[in-house]
């Protein structure tokens, strides 16, 4: 895996820290954030910009993958909450779908499959 | 030579300045540093910081040296790199800035006509100074300050020779601030006020003796140096009006200009006409500590008044007050539009709470000097209520607490201070006359509330839980005859302290009111069905013992007046003889330790018995149970039955819940009782636990202001607010969960019935709606979560971060993750996977 994949879940941790606070991240057992803490490329740190969303930081897909499977297994508060993701997640999925068995153009699919894994 | 000169606060209170020399043609700039740390104003000086490359050197003792490391690091920011040469001296030519030439003729002219004007200013200001505040600085004082011409350390002296200082202060201000040709330039100085007040000073159509210049240089002269973010000037004070270490000093900042403002108004004689937030929160501070103390403050620090305040409210406490009062203030950002009475109404009400508390304090350590400490808090106290009657607080329940806790005290005092010297008794009928006081709860209210300080130790812990303590009371006289008996009894307590006994009698009385209590709670468990109903017998008959035990020994000679307020402060025992009159007991008018020993083991010695004897019908009952019967299920083991009946798992309701119904009015009764008495006083802690928050509080007294309700502070409330109110509707919702469940078992063992059908209904009815009420709780709750989060992380709440994420990505990424964390436990496996 990636390195900086774990850099940037690393800072999105922090982040997170920052906007709702150290008991909600510890929340996540330690040995996950520990192995997260070990894994990542410490001579690389993305820089979050607070005044924009977490999907417009510029962050890899396999990043904000990780923190949605994070949310899901460790963050949601309630059960209303963790079934919304789980929607929005099937959703995507289905779109992506959706979208692969329209595609005929062969750079679009690969780029799609792409994103799909 | 031409002179430019930025300063910049470190954290040790040491001012960098930083100069531009012209000298022979060339220019230089150096920085030096100067300890302003114990100095009694400082230095305006023309500045220009946006020619950041000029920080070279220090100057130490005339001499200059290379710049410190911790000097060089504050000053990166400016120069970078930092250019050294041999020697240390300075040394860098300046960068162009576009720096205009001076005009000495203008120099000169503008020189010689701000001078006339200074003089006239300090004429003015020290004249009303001496008329205003002179009464407050009667001597010199005996610190030592940093002389401005000399620089050396001289003797402090206050307002009696303030004209020389402030003469430096202000020629300072005014000489090197003040070319109105430059005002846009170099030369202008980062205040916007001070700017103001140059243009003022420099066009001679303007009157230059203006509100603004007091409120100015009453920063000067009282500030200790300046700080600068870059751009701003700001006379302050660190560390006077800020007291935690870390987080944000709404206050300290507020009150810098709230006092400010509000002496400097009164020193040019008008009303504050700017800050007025922080006006209101000055005047909330020199209401409670007097207006001399705060104008100290301004110019000793906050040690003096931090230290009096702690002698009054205790160690630490001025540091949690400041604590507290930045909570209050969030709510009043200055940078807000707000209700001006807000700020004054919170401290107000901080302050009341937080005499309470320390009454509280008091009266559980019981200090020597308890009379004494009290005294200083009456007298804050005092103050309080003054100031609130004087300035109309928009809050009435400030004012009320402010004179309810001023009564608290002198009552206290009243009731506890012996008559005479060396005199250790109360005095006889001290009491009664208590009693008789009028309050405004009522005197009975009262004498029950105040006997629970007394006796139990226990005051609630602030002056909202005071209302409580009462409706309890309230609640318990009513609840039923045998509460009422032993209310009854305590009565008789009231007499003894009444008739007079020692401090230590007091205390002791306090442990025999614990065995008191215990039998009331015994009382009320068994008042509710649990135990057979000769067990009940038995209790009642304990507690009639009681009474005739409590009678006897505190037995005394008919006294009308007295006699006639107990019997009137009663309501349940009115009527009802303890038959204390008629068989007096001649050594009635002192109760002894031995006697109240003897009480305490009479007490335990009956209560065990009655115990055991319960204990005993409780398992013959239990073994003619059926194999099958439900009841099989209930916990008999133990010696202390009737305890473990209550306290098993520690709370009233899940032993009585442990405890099926014997009958289907049995289960009625106790769904009813679970109402009434079980719901009632878990919800009632928790509504309490809920009020007992002081910032909930202050929202929820100022809740008609959106404004407040939707600063983050206010959300910040109302999501803590919201998680109250949905902790007590859920526990609710458990109580009827259990209470149908009851009634459903009933219904089955039992057969229908139409009044246990319709209690159902009800209870069914009152579960959809709490259940509604919930669902529009989480919507809010969610609501207020991502409100008041930043745009990062709301996309984060709101899911809309995954908006491109896949479920088979996230399975993928699950699986790699698994996999490299093949060692040990394995922590996402262990979680919920998707």
């Amino acid at each position: 895996m990636n390195k900086r994949l774990y850099s940037e879940v690393y800072a999105i941790l922090e982040a997170l820290r920052e906007d709702f606070g150290a008991d909600y991240v510890a929340r996540i057992p330690a040995d996950v954030l520990k192995f997260i803490s070990d894994s990542r490329d410490t001579e690389y740190t993305p820089i979050l910009d607070k005044n924009k969303g977490y999907h417009e930081q510029g962050l890899s897909d396999d990043a904000v993958a990780a923190l949605a499977m994070l949310k899901l297994n460790y963050l949601c508060e309630t059960d209303e909450e963790k079934a919304e993701l789980l929607n929005l997640l099937d959703t995507n999925e289905q779109a992506l779908n959706e979208k692969m068995k329209s595609t005929t153009s062969a750079l679009e699919l690969l780029r799609l499959i792409r994103r799909s894994k | 030579m031409r002179e430019n000169e930025a300063s910049e606060l470190c954290s040790d209170g040491v001012v960098i300045c930083v100069q531009t020399i012209e000298f022979d043609n060339e220019k230089y700039i150096l920085a030096r540093e100067i300890n302003f740390k114990n100095a009694a104003y400082f230095e305006f000086r023309s500045l220009d910081l946006r020619d950041p490359k000029s920080f070279f050197a220090t100057e130490k003792n005339g001499e200059y040296s290379p710049v410190s490391s911790g000097l060089e690091k504050k000053l990166q920011k400016y120069a970078d790199p930092l250019e050294r040469k041999d020697g240390g001296i300075i040394i860098r030519e300046a960068e162009e800035s576009g720096e205009s030439a001076s005009d000495p003729e203008l120099d000169e002219r503008l020189s010689g006509e701000l001078n006339s004007r200074k003089a006239e200013f300090i004429k003015a200001f020290t004249e009303r100074y001496e008329q205003v505040f002179g009464k407050y600085f009667p001597e010199k004082y005996g610190e030592t300050v940093l002389d401005n011409e000399t620089r050396e350390f001289v003797p402090k002296t206050h307002k009696r020779d303030q004209a020389r200082n402030l003469d430096h202060t202000i020629s300072e201000i005014i000489f090197d601030s003040s070319r109105p040709e430059n005002c846009n330039g170099q030369y202008r100085t980062g205040n916007r006020k001070i700017a103001m007040c140059d243009e003022k000073l420099c066009r001679p159509e303007q009157n230059y003796i203006s509100e603004t210049l007091f409120h100015e240089i009453f920063h000067a002269d009282t500030a200790t140096y300046t700080t600068m973010d870059g751009k701003n000037w700001q006379a302050n004070r660190v560390g006077v009006f800020t007291a935690s270490k870390d987080g944000e000093k709404f206050v300290g900042t507020a009150l810098n200009e709230g006092l400010t403002e509000y002496f400097a108004s009164k020193l040019y004689g008008v009303k504050p006409n700017t800050y007025e937030a922080n006006v209101a929160l000055a005047k909330a501070m020199i209401g409670a500590f007097g207006e001399e103390t705060m104008l100290k403050a301004c110019y000793d620090g906050g040690e003096k008044l931090e230290q009096g305040f702690n002698k009054i409210f205790g160690e630490d406490k001025y540091a949690e007050f400041m604590h507290r009062a930045d909570a209050c203030y969030e709510f009043c950002n200055p940078s807000r539009t707000y209700i001006m009475s807000q700020p004054r109404d919170s401290l107000g009400s901080l302050l009341t709470t937080m005499i309470n508390e320390r009454v509280d304090d008091i009266i559980k350590e019981a200090p020597q000097n308890y009379n004494e400490q009290l005294d200083s808090l009456r007298e804050a106290s005092d103050k309080i209520s003054k100031f609130v009657e004087a300035d109309n607080f928009q809050q009435k329940r400030v004012g009320v607490a402010a004179y309810e806790t001023r009564d608290r005290i002198a009552k206290l005092q009243k009731m506890l201070v012996p008559a005479k010297k060396n005199d250790s008794k109360l005095s006889s009928g001290r009491l009664a006359d208590l009693f008789n006081s009028e309050h405004r709860h009522g005197a009975n209210e009262f004498k029950l509330t105040i006997l629970d300080d007394v006796m139990r130790q226990n005051w609630a812990s602030n002056f909202y839980n005071y209302h409580f303590a009462f409706k309890n009371a309230e609640y318990l006289a009513n609840e039923s005859d045998l509460n009422g008996v032993m209310r009854g009894a305590q009565q008789r307590i009231d007499l003894v302290i009444e008739k007079g006994c020692t401090q230590d009698d007091v205390k002791q009385l306090g442990e025999l009111r614990k065995v008191w209590e215990e039998a009331l709670k015994n009382s009320l468990v068994n008042d509710a069905s649990l135990l057979p109903s000769k067990a009940k017998s038995n209790i009642k008959t304990l507690i009639a013992k009681a009474k005739m035990f409590m009678a006897q020994k505190f037995a005394k000679p008919k006294d009308a007046q007295i006699e006639n307020e107990v019997q009137a402060t009663n309501p349940v025992q009115s009527g009802e003889s303890l038959g204390v009159a008629a068989n007096a007991d001649p050594q009635r008018g002192v109760i002894s330790m031995k006697d109240i020993e003897q009480i305490r083991d009479t007490f335990k010695e009956i209560i065990e018995s009655e115990r055991l004897t319960a204990k005993k019908e409780w398992e013959a009952a239990y073994a003619a149970l059926e194999p099958d019967d439900p009841r099989r299920v209930w916990d008999i083991s133990g010696d202390n039955f009737a305890l473990n009946v209550r306290n098993n798992n520690g709370t009233p309701l899940e032993d009585i819940l442990r405890d099926p119904p014997t009958s289907r009015n049995d289960a009625l009764g106790k769904a009813m009782q679970l109402d009434e008495f079980v719901m009632e006083k878990e919800i009632n802690r928790m509504v309490d636990k809920r009020l007992n928050g002081f910032a909930y509080t202050t929202l929820n007294g100022y809740n008609g202001d959106h404004r407040l309700l939707d600063s983050d502070m206010g959300k910040r409330l109302q999501r803590m607010d919201l998680a109250s109110e949905k902790a007590i509707l859920e526990k609710q919702q458990a109580l009827l969960e259990t209470k149908i469940d009851i009634a459903e078992w009933c219904e089955r063992t039992y057969g229908k019935d139409a009044v246990i059908d319709k209690h159902i209904g009800e209870l069914e009815q009152k579960y959809d709606d709490n259940k509604k009420a919930l669902s529009a709780i989480g919507q809010r709750q969610k609501q207020l979560s991502t409100q008041s989060l930043e745009p990062r992380a709301q996309s984060y709440a709101q899911n809309t971060a995954f908006q491109n994420i896949s479920a088979s990505r996230v399975n993928e990424l699950f699986q790699s993750v698994n996999r490299q964390m093949q060692q040990g436990i394995n922590p996402v496996q262990r979680g919920r996977a998707l």
